[in-house]
C-alpha cells in the first residue's frame, strides 16, 4: 500500500495532535478495523522516527567534525620556528603603526574591559525542576534572580554548617562579585585555588582575574591571567589570552 | 557574540529549531572548555572521557529541544549541566561505579534524557536505508519530518511551485521510502 496524499495527511494530523476529538475517534476506529491501514500507520511511525534518528545521527557527525576542527586548531597553534621571523617582523610593523593611535586614549578602561568579559556564572548545582525549600535552593534562587544581597546572606548561612563546601564558596564569591564587592570576591576565589581537584578551579581562577580587574589592579589581574595562560588545558585560556592582549 | 544572543530565553530553542548550524558550532566551542573542566574535575574524568560526555550532552540538548521535551530554557548552561549530570548518573550506573559524587543530582526527567539516544541505536536499520535513499526525496522528507518546516516553506526552499506540489511529492517519497525499507528488510532476512 502506498501513502496517498489523503492518508498521509491524516497520519500527519494525528501524530501532530491536530485532529479534533471527533476526527481522532473516527481515525482510531478505522485503525482498529482496517489491518492494512494499521500496518501502514505502524510503518509510518517507524519511518518518521527513523527520519528523526537520521537527523540526530547527522548532527552527531557534525559534532564529531567540530571536535576534529578543535583538534586541528590546537595543532596549528604550534607555529614552526621559521615562521616566527616573519610574524615578528609583521608584528613590529603593526606595533609601530598602531602604537600612536593606541596611546591617544583608545585603550579600554579596566571597567569597560571588565564589563565586556564579566558574566555571572550560572547555577549548575540545582537542577531544573528541583524542589524542596532547602536553604541552598533558596540561596541559588536569589542568586539566579539577581538578588545578590539575599543570596549572600543565605549562602553564608548554609556555609556556617558546611564550611568545606567549595562549590558554595564559589557561588558566594560570585554573589560578592555580582554585588560589586570585588575585594571580598577576590578573597573567596583566591582561597579556592588551594583546592587542586576542585571542579570549579578554572572558573575560580578566571573570576579571580575579573575581580582583580574590577578593583582596577591591573598588575594583579595580569599575574592571574599569565598563570591561566601557562595552563594549556585551562578552560578560560582563550579568553584570558584575549584579555591580557587588551590590557597590554 | 553567542553570549549576547543567548541573553534571550527563547533564542537557543529557536536556533536549534531553525537548525542554525553556524550558531550551534560557535556555542559548542564556547561552552566546551568550561564544561570539560568542570566535569573532568568533578567526576575525575580524563580528557577523552570528558570530551565524550560533552558530545553526548550537547547532542542530548539538541534532541530534547527538537523533540519538544523542553519549551523554555531560562538558563541554557544550567540546563546543559543538568543533562550532563544525568548522563553521568547513567554512565556510573552502567559501569557499576560508586554514586557518591552524584548523590546530589536530582533525577529530573532521567528517562527522557537518554531515551532518544537509545532510539538512535535501535534505528540503525532505517538510518542505513536513508543513507542510500536518493534526493530530492530524502531532503524533502527530512525537511518536513525532522526540521518541521511547513509545506509552504519547503516549496519555497526546494523550488516547488506551491504547497500542493510538495504534498503530492511528499506522499510519493514516503511511499518510495516505505518500499525501499521493505526491500531492505527482505534482503536482510535472506542473508
Amino acid at each position: 500500500m502506498s501513502y496517498s496524499e489523503e492518508i498521509l495527511s491524516q497520519f500527519d494530523s494525528y501524530t501532530a495532535g491536530k485532529m479534533t476529538p471527533k476526527e481522532k475517534d473516527v481515525f482510531e476506529a478505522s485503525l482498529e478495523k482496517d489491518v492494512t491501514l494499521k500496518q501502514a500507520f505502524d510503518d509510518y511511525l517507524h519511518l518518521t522516527e527513523g527520519l528523526s534518528a537520521f537527523g540526530y545521527a547527522k548532527f552527531s557527525e557534525k559534532i564529531a567534525d567540530w571536535e576534529s576542527e578543535i583538534a586541528a586548531e590546537k595543532n596549528t597553534k604550534i607555529v614552526p620556528l621559521k615562521s616566527w621571523y616573519m610574524i615578528a617582523a609583521t608584528i613590529s610593523l603593526l606595533i609601530v603603526a598602531v602604537l600612536g593611535w593606541w596611546k591617544f586614549g583608545m585603550q579600554d578602561s579596566s571597567e569597560e574591559l571588565y564589563a565586556s568579559y564579566y558574566q555571572p556564572y550560572p547555577d549548575i548545582l540545582t537542577s531544573r525542576g528541583s524542589s524542596g525549600e532547602t536553604l541552598l535552593n533558596e540561596a541559588l534562587y536569589y542568586y539566579e534572580s539577581g538578588n545578590y544581597e539575599l543570596a549572600i546572606e543565605k549562602l553564608n548561612k548554609v556555609l556556617a554548617d558546611d564550611q568545606d563546601n567549595n562549590e558554595l564558596r564559589f557561588y558566594l564569591g560570585q554573589a560578592y562579585l555580582a554585588n560589586n564587592d570585588a575585594l571580598k570576591a577576590q578573597t573567596v576565589f583566591r582561597s579556592l585555588l588551594d583546592q587542586n581537584n576542585f571542579a570549579l578551579y578554572d572558573a575560580s581562577e578566571w573570576y579571580l582575574a575579573l575581580a582583580s580587574l574590577k578593583t582596577g589592579n591591573i598588575i594583579a589581574t595580569k599575574e592571574v591571567l599569565q598563570q591561566i595562560n601557562r595552563n594549556t588545558n585551562h578552560a578560560y585560556r582563550e579568553k584570558s589570552k584575549q584579555l591580557i592582549e587588551r590590557l597590554n | 557574540m553567542v553570549k549576547d544572543q543567548l541573553n534571550s530565553n527563547a533564542n537557543l530553542i529557536d536556533k536549534v529549531l531553525e537548525n542554525d548550524e553556524a550558531f550551534l558550532k560557535v556555542l559548542y566551542k564556547d561552552w566546551r572548555g568550561e564544561f570539560k573542566s568542570w566535569f573532568g574535575r568533578k567526576y575525575q574524568l580524563n580528557d577523552a572521557e570528558s570530551s565524550e560526555i560533552y558530545q553526548d550532552t550537547f547532542l542530548q540538548l539538541f534532541i530534547n529541544i527538537k523533540e519538544g521535551k523542553v519549551t523554555e530554557i531560562t538558563h541554557p548552561k544550567t540546563y546543559l549541566y543538568g543533562i550532563g549530570k544525568n548522563l553521568m548518573r547513567q554512565k556510573f550506573r552502567n559501569d557499576g561505579k560508586s554514586m557518591r559524587s552524584l548523590e546530589d543530582v536530582d533525577p529530573v526527567d532521567e528517562d527522557d534524557y537518554l531515551i532518544k539516544l537509545d532510539r538512535i541505536e535501535q534505528r540503525r536499520e532505517i538510518i542505513q536505508v536513508l543513507k542510500n535513499f536518493g534526493d530530492p526525496c530524502r531532503t524533502l522528507l527530512m525537511m518536513f519530518y525532522f526540521e518541521k518546516f511547513s509545506h509552504e516553506v519547503i516549496a519555497e526552499r526546494m523550488g516547488y511551485k506551491n504547497e500542493q506540489v510538495v504534498k503530492k511529492k511528499k506522499s510519493i517519497c514516503m511511499s518510495e521510502l516505505r518500499k525501499f525499507w521493505s526491500d531492505f528488510r527482505n534482503k536482510v532476512k535472506k542473508i
